[in-house]
């Protein structure tokens, strides 16, 4: 990726914060600017209005997720670490959230981003089966034909509009503990494939959430 | 037995589980359902049962979990002592995902290539410009009378 300026840098770092705190639909380009303290054209000699600077978050996102998501895949990690893993993935999206909150109207408004966001959920759902797919290898969770691949499909769709969701059903609390939930309500996706002995693993899991929710 | 050791214990079953990784999930596991269905009423049991047990599941989870420090070949000891701080295992994690999954990653390859490719084309140019300065003045004159007609 090219070198960004310095003021470049500090727009982008401006627009994400605005964005994600107030709401993509409330946040223009002479708004960035203002908080800046810029002139708005000043700031349209950098990035020629809202939806640029938008396509270069989305860069910045792309490139994070897929580092996190690439990881697994090409060296497999220590399963013990799913939580955490899981947990990580949330907290990229979550860094992005103006997107996701938004996600229909703003792939509508950029189409560029289309193809692009197609690919990542793809490589998101690979990562899901694969994960899976080593858990089955070790003996620990079954699986009748095609259930890995929906579930994997499943689990993707649950990181893609979780936090909308949440903000939906009005969820209190910080974005640790939203995310926690998030994770939580992931790995009880995969509880009925322990067999005999998804009683135990669906306890512990509580209890795991329950210690990080406090 | 303590409310906290018992979290302490079903924690490191429970990351034993998440493991995968040897067999001393599975086993502690049979053998605690085979006990009883609920947790709780397994750790009563175990206390019932005596220490001895417990110190057998105690072992068996930090068996499981050495056998995954080994392979990951990073110290994550903490995640099993008193001192487990969630927040550090994440920060550490994060950075194990950003170091190692960079350089691995397809697209990121793609665009150190795509660095390298606009670096050699830069350095192609001059010699293209050269011969280029030519052709306008071939192409002028012909295209004139194709504009006239």
């Amino acid at each position: 990726m090219a070198v960004r300026s310095k003021t470049k840098e500090k727009i982008l770092r401006t627009a994400l914060a605005l964005l994600n705190n107030e709401g993509e639909v409330n946040i223009s380009s002479v708004d960035i600017a203002a908080v800046m303290d810029i002139s708005p054209g000043n700031l349209y000699y950098h990035y020629k209005g809202k939806d640029v600077i938008i396509t270069e978050l989305f860069a910045d996102f792309e490139s994070e997720l897929r580092q996190v998501l690439a990881a697994p895949v090409h060296k497999p990690m220590a399963l013990e670490d799913n939580w955490i893993y899981l947990y990580i993935i949330f907290e990229e999206i979550n860094d992005f959230r103006f997107f996701f909150l938004n996600l229909t109207a703003l792939l509508e408004r950029i189409p560029t981003l289309k193809p692009k966001f197609s690919r990542l959920l793809s490589l998101m759902q690979q990562t899901f089966e694969r994960l899976l797919s080593g858990l089955e290898a070790s003996g620990h969770l079954s699986f009748r034909s095609g259930e890995k691949n929906i579930l994997s499909e499943r689990l993707t769709a649950h990181f893609i509009y979780w936090l909308a969701y949440a903000d939906l059903r009005g969820l209190k609390g910080a974005s640790k503990i939203i995310i926690h939930e998030g994770v939580y309500a992931a790995l009880t996706q995969i509880t009925p494939h322990w067999g005999q002995r998804s009683e135990p693993y669906a306890a512990l899991l509580k209890d795991f959430l329950d210690e990080q929710v406090g | 037995m303590t409310d906290k050791k018992n979290t302490d214990t079903a924690r490191k079953i429970w990351l034993a589980g998440i493991g995968a990784y040897g067999r001393a999930f599975s086993e502690v596991q049979e053998g605690l359902t085979k006990a009883s269905k609920g947790t709780s009423k397994v750790f009563d049991e175990l206390v019932e049962k005596g220490e001895v047990l417990e110190t057998i599941v105690t072992h068996k989870g930090k068996e499981a979990f050495d056998k995954v420090s080994d392979k990951i070949g990073d110290t994550v000891s903490d995640t099993m002592g008193d001192g487990f701080d969630m927040d550090e295992r994440i920060a550490k994690m994060r950075s194990r995902l950003k170091r190692g999954g960079g350089t691995s990653d397809v697209e990121a390859r793609l665009d150190a290539i795509e660095a390298k490719l606009d670096a050699v084309l830069t350095l192609l140019k001059p010699k293209k410009a050269a011969p280029k300065k030519t052709t306008p003045r071939k192409t002028a004159p012909r295209k004139k009378p194709a504009a006239k007609k």
